[in-house]
Parts: structure tokens; C-alpha cells; sequence
């Protein structure tokens, strides 16, 4: 309010300098007087960054209205063939649009500065997570620990690399979320903006830390085959996001007109081409590699907990390495079994129920593995196999049952009466 | 008989004559809205190029300052009446020079005398009918193309 009175008071002045005296001036001073505050007003228009010079700004156009008006006639012929009030208008709407993009330009940079805020706050965040995960790695590592003490180390260090693979992402999101969906549009400054950034968040590295950790974890640690639910989850959820993060990346580099083969971090220009650099990955390319070796380590280890279950229990197996070919074993089994008349209780009831429904199942109907209708398709082939005989159990409690209504039927209905004797 | 076919033949030649010798639009209105300021240039030139309009100011300088170079960079002020004639006057002239366009120049239609000491800051306003001769905040003149109709000393 105090910018906008203090123009308009500037402006009034200048006005006054100009005209020194209505009444018996020069036309000429009068046209020349207006074009100068219009350029004027215009050129501070043009390079306004702040709403309160705007609102300054808008100030000096109502009093170079009122300063003029009485001149509109000669102003009209001067200026033909444009008229005193287009130029007004012409003025106003200037100052509105700028008005507008300063506006949007302040708004936004505010969600800006939020947004770095986070990504710093994420950033921090991990190296946290980081610090927490070296001290696991040696507890795991070095202390003589019970079972379950070992067992609760494995658990804490799953949730942290959980937490650093969902922070990495929500920090991904920080960086790209102001540039917008279509990333490809992206002119030159927002693009070195983003690559800069990228950079400096080192998401990539990051990326490739914990795709390693997680291969190193699988590698350290005893799993149980509930663990593996979450785990395979854990590696679809990252995979899934790191190809989004991925493609974001060659759109960036796309826009730069240096096409898919140099999508990194969306580097400045005259910098070295992103496939050249021998030292970080700023492709991704070791990201893949990583995220492969860690999805096989994942499978290897998952298939071959599954393949022990059969081996403890002596009962031989076609082997498999992945779920078509755990899915043919099963039914070669199942078939041989019933081919040849053994018995299956040992494989339905102490390797399948007992151990396979009970501790993978969870596992196994994951998309990624069986899925739920090719593991009831399996588990059902299993369940024929043997028919469920007559429980003994239940034939106790059916025979304690019919016990109970019987003695409940004689007490009430066929209780004895008692003869009454009639005194003679 | 052939007197009055001689006075047919005559009035017929003088009708046709003074049909082919002129045809004058009227209600013409020359005056441009606000007077051109025109800077001198070395070869004692002035072009306004918003009206189209360049000349050589030498005999003016002659006839004002005894000098044809006298007014080499500096302004001079032009305006052009409803009538069609220039005023032409600056800075340190005692008098407007009122001229008539004429094919490829300019010639002095009048001279009017309005300041024996010279302007010190002169404007020229178009006030149909006439072309008002400003001299500073406090001097005004009203002027038609041969005098000094209103503020005259």
C-alpha cells in the first residue's frame, strides 16, 4: 500500500515536471509528455517481479489517466490510429497478464521452495537410514546372538531397507513433481534445473545403494518363507518405479535432443555425454545390472528354499528354478504318485500343508510368482491326491453328541415314574 | 445568321476550355494535429518522416542569422495550418516563417516578426483558425498566415 501510494506520488510529480502549465502548454510537450510516462510505465511493467510493484504500477496508469483525459482529443490525432483510450487499455492489460505470471511465478515458487525443503529433508533422511543400516550390517555380521535376537536384527534391517527404498522414491517425486507430466516439452532452463538437481540429490547412486544392499541382504541372510511375501513385493514395487524413474530420465534427455541412449541426470551443456563417463552411473545402466542380479539372487534363493523343503523330507523332485517349472514338478509328482499307487501322505501332508500352504504359500500367490489361481489349481491337484478319510475325531464327537441326546431323551422322556401308593 | 452561329461556336469554346483548365476539391484541411520538432543535420537538412516531408533550411539560416549553417544541429519547429501553409520557427528566431508548398519547394508566403530579442522556448499549437506561437510559460501569440491576430506587443 505505502509502494503503491509512493509511486503514485512519483508519477505525479514526474507528471507535474512535464506539464508544468495546463492551460497554455505545447502540444507537442503534451505528446511527448505521455509517450515518455507511457514507455516508462511500460518498460517497468515488463521487467516487474513482485506483485506490490504491480500494484504500484497500476496505481500510475490510473494517474496517467486522469493526468491525460482532459488531453484525449489531441491525444486521439496524435496517436492515430491507435486512440488515448485503447492506449490505456493496452497499458491495463499488460499489467494484468504480468500481474498474473509474477503472481503464478511467487506462488510457485513458494511450492518450490517446499518441495526443496523435502527433497533435503528426504535426503537427510536417508543418509540416516544409511548410518542405521552400516550398524545392522555389523550386528548381523559380528555379535554372537541368540536365534531370535538375529532373527529380530534380519526384521529391523528388512524395515530399513524398505524405508530407503520408499524414501528414495518419495524423494524422486520431490524433483520431478514442478516440472510437470510432459517432461519432454521441457525447455533448457528447467531441464539443467532438473539435472542439476538429480545431481545434486545423487538419485542414481542412491538408486544403485540400495538395489545393492538389498542383493548384499539377501546374500547375508537366513529368509523363512513367510519373509519372501514381502521381499518379492519389496523388488516389484522397485523395479516398477525405477523403470518409471528411468523412462522420466530419457524424456529429460530426450528434450535436450540427445535422445534415450543419453537419458542420465539431464546435464548442463558442454558437459561430457552421459555414456561416456566411466565414474558414476549417470545412465543407470549399472541400476539394471544391480536390479537383475538382485531379482535372480531373489528367485534362486526363494525356489531353492522351496526345493529344501522336499529334500529334508527325502522325497525326490524334479527340479525347478522358477514357477512353470515348480508347477510341472508338482504335477509330475502328483501324477507319479498316483500312477503308481504310493503313498502320498508324506508329500500332501507334511511337505504341502504342513510346510508349503502354511510358510510360502503367501509367497507364492504373488503375481510375480505362481499367483493365486495357478497355486489352487496346484494346491487342489495336492489335495486329491489324498482323499480325506473319516476322522476319527469326528466320529468321537459325533458319538458323544448322539450320547448326549439320548441320556437327555431318557431323563426327560423315559424317566421311570414313580408309583405312588395309595394308603389302604 | 452567321454572327449568332459565331457567338454559339465562341460560348461553346469558352465552356469547354474552362472545364478542362482546373477542378478544385474544396473543404480541404491541411493542418496536422501537433507540430513536428526536426533536428538539423550537417548538410542543412530536416526530415520529418512521419509526415514524409525533408527540405533544406540553408536560406532560412541565411535570412535569420546571416549564417546558411547557423542552425546545423539544431531544432527548428514546423506545423502546417488547416490552410496548408507552414510555420516554421526555433529557438533564437525573431520571426515564424510562414511558407507555401510549391512543386519541389517551399517559398516564403509571409514573414512575421514576434520576437525582437528572439525565442527563448517556442511551441506552435494548431487553434483552427489560426496557429498559436507559445514562447516559454507566459507569451502567446495567435497567428494567421501574414500577422499577429491576438497577443501582438
Amino acid at each position: 500500500m505505502k509502494t503503491t501510494a509512493s509511486g503514485l506520488l512519483l508519477f505525479l510529480l514526474c507528471a507535474l515536471t512535464v506539464l508544468p502549465a495546463f492551460g497554455q502548454e505545447s502540444d507537442y510537450a503534451v505528446k511527448e509528455g505521455f509517450e515518455e510516462a507511457f514507455r516508462l510505465i511500460s518498460a517497468r511493467i515488463e521487467t516487474a517481479t513482485t506483485i506490490a510493484s504491480l500494484d504500484s504500477l497500476k496505481a500510475e496508469i490510473d494517474a496517467l489517466e486522469i493526468t491525460y483525459t482532459d488531453k484525449s482529443e489531441l491525444l486521439d490525432k496524435v496517436l492515430y490510429p491507435e486512440t488515448f483510450v485503447e492506449k490505456i487499455k493496452g497499458l491495463r492489460t499488460m499489467q494484468t497478464l504480468t500481474y498474473d505470471k509474477v503472481y503464478l511465478i511467487q506462488t510457485q515458487g513458494v511450492r518450490l521452495d517446499e518441495l526443496q525443503m523435502k527433497v533435503v529433508y528426504l535426503t537427510n533422511k536417508l543418509d540416516t537410514l544409511s548410518a542405521q543400516r552400516d550398524r545392522l550390517w555389523a550386528d548381523l555380521q559380528t555379535a554372537q546372538k541368540s536365534n531370535a535376537e538375529l532373527r529380530e536384527t534380519v526384521k529391523r534391517l528388512q524395515a530399513n531397507l524398505a524405508a530407503k527404498d520408499r524414501l528414495i522414491f518419495a524423494l524422486v517425486d520431490s524433483i520431478f513433481l514442478p516440472f510437470g507430466k510432459d517432461l519432454s516439452q521441457l525447455g533448457d532452463v528447467p531441464r539443467e534445473s532438473l539435472g542439476r538437481q538429480l545431481e545434486k540429490a545423487n538419485v542414481i547412486g542412491r538408486v544403485e545403494e540400495i538395489a545393492n544392499d538389498n542383493v548384499k541382504f539377501l546374500s547375508v541372510t537366513q529368509l523363512q518363507g513367510k519373509d519372501y511375501g514381502n521381499l518379492v513385493d519389496q523388488y516389484q514395487q522397485f523395479n516398477t518405479r525405477w523403470k518409471g524413474l528411468r523412462d522420466k530420465m530419457a524424456a529429460v534427455a530426450q528434450a535436450s535432443g540427445r535422445g534415450p541412449s543419453g537419458a542420465g541426470a539431464g546435464k548442463a551443456k558442454g558437459q561430457p555425454a552421459l555414456t561416456e563417463a566411466p565414474g558414476p552411473d549417470t545412465t543407470g545402466a549399472r541400476v539394471d545390472s544391480t536390479l537383475v542380479q538382485w531379482g535372480n539372487k531373489l528367485q534362486s534363493m526363494f525356489w531353492g528354499g522351496i526345493r529344501k523343503e522336499f529334500t529334508d523330507k527325502g522325497v525326490t523332485i524334479d527340479p525347478f528354478v522358477d514357477a512353470p517349472s515348480f508347477a510341472a514338478s508338482i504335477r509330475t509328482l502328483a501324477a507319479g504318485l498316483k500312477a503308481s499307487g504310493q503313498d502320498p501322505s508324506l508329500f500332501v501332508n507334511e511337505i504341502w500343508k504342513a510346510r508349503i500352504d502354511k510358510e510360502w504359500r503367501d509367497a507364492l500367490t504373488r503375481e510375480g510368482m505362481l499367483g493365486k489361481a495357478e497355486y489352487a489349481s496346484l494346491d487342489k491337484l495336492v489335495s486329491e491326491l489324498n482323499p480325506e478319510k473319516l476322522d476319527l475325531k469326528f466320529i468321537i464327537y459325533l458319538f458323544v453328541v448322539v450320547l448326549l441326546v439320548f441320556g437327555g431323551w431318557w431323563f426327560f422322556v423315559r424317566k421311570p415314574k414313580v408309583t405312588r401308593i395309595e394308603p389302604e | 445568321m452567321t454572327r449568332f452561329a459565331n457567338i454559339i461556336a465562341a460560348a461553346g469554346l469558352v465552356t469547354l476550355l474552362s472545364s478542362c483548365s482546373s477542378l478544385t476539391l474544396d473543404q480541404v484541411q491541411f493542418g496536422w494535429p501537433v507540430e513536428s520538432v526536426l533536428t538539423v543535420t550537417p548538410a542543412n537538412l530536416v526530415q520529418d518522416g512521419y509526415h514524409g516531408l525533408s527540405f533544406n533550411v540553408a536560406r532560412i539560416a541565411g535570412e535569420e542569422f546571416q549564417d546558411t549553417t547557423a542552425l546545423v544541429g539544431k531544432e527548428i519547429r514546423l506545423l502546417r495550418s488547416n490552410e496548408g501553409f507552414y510555420f516554421l520557427t526555433g529557438k533564437k528566431f525573431r520571426n515564424v516563417y510562414v511558407l507555401k508548398a510549391g512543386p519541389h519547394e517551399l517559398s516564403l508566403k509571409s514573414k512575421i516578426t514576434v520576437s525582437p530579442a528572439g525565442l527563448q522556448d517556442p511551441a506552435l499549437n494548431q487553434r483552427p483558425p489560426y496557429i498559436q506561437l507559445l514562447d516559454g510559460k507566459n507569451s502567446q501569440k495567435m497567428l494567421t498566415s501574414d500577422d499577429i491576430v491576438e497577443g501582438k506587443q
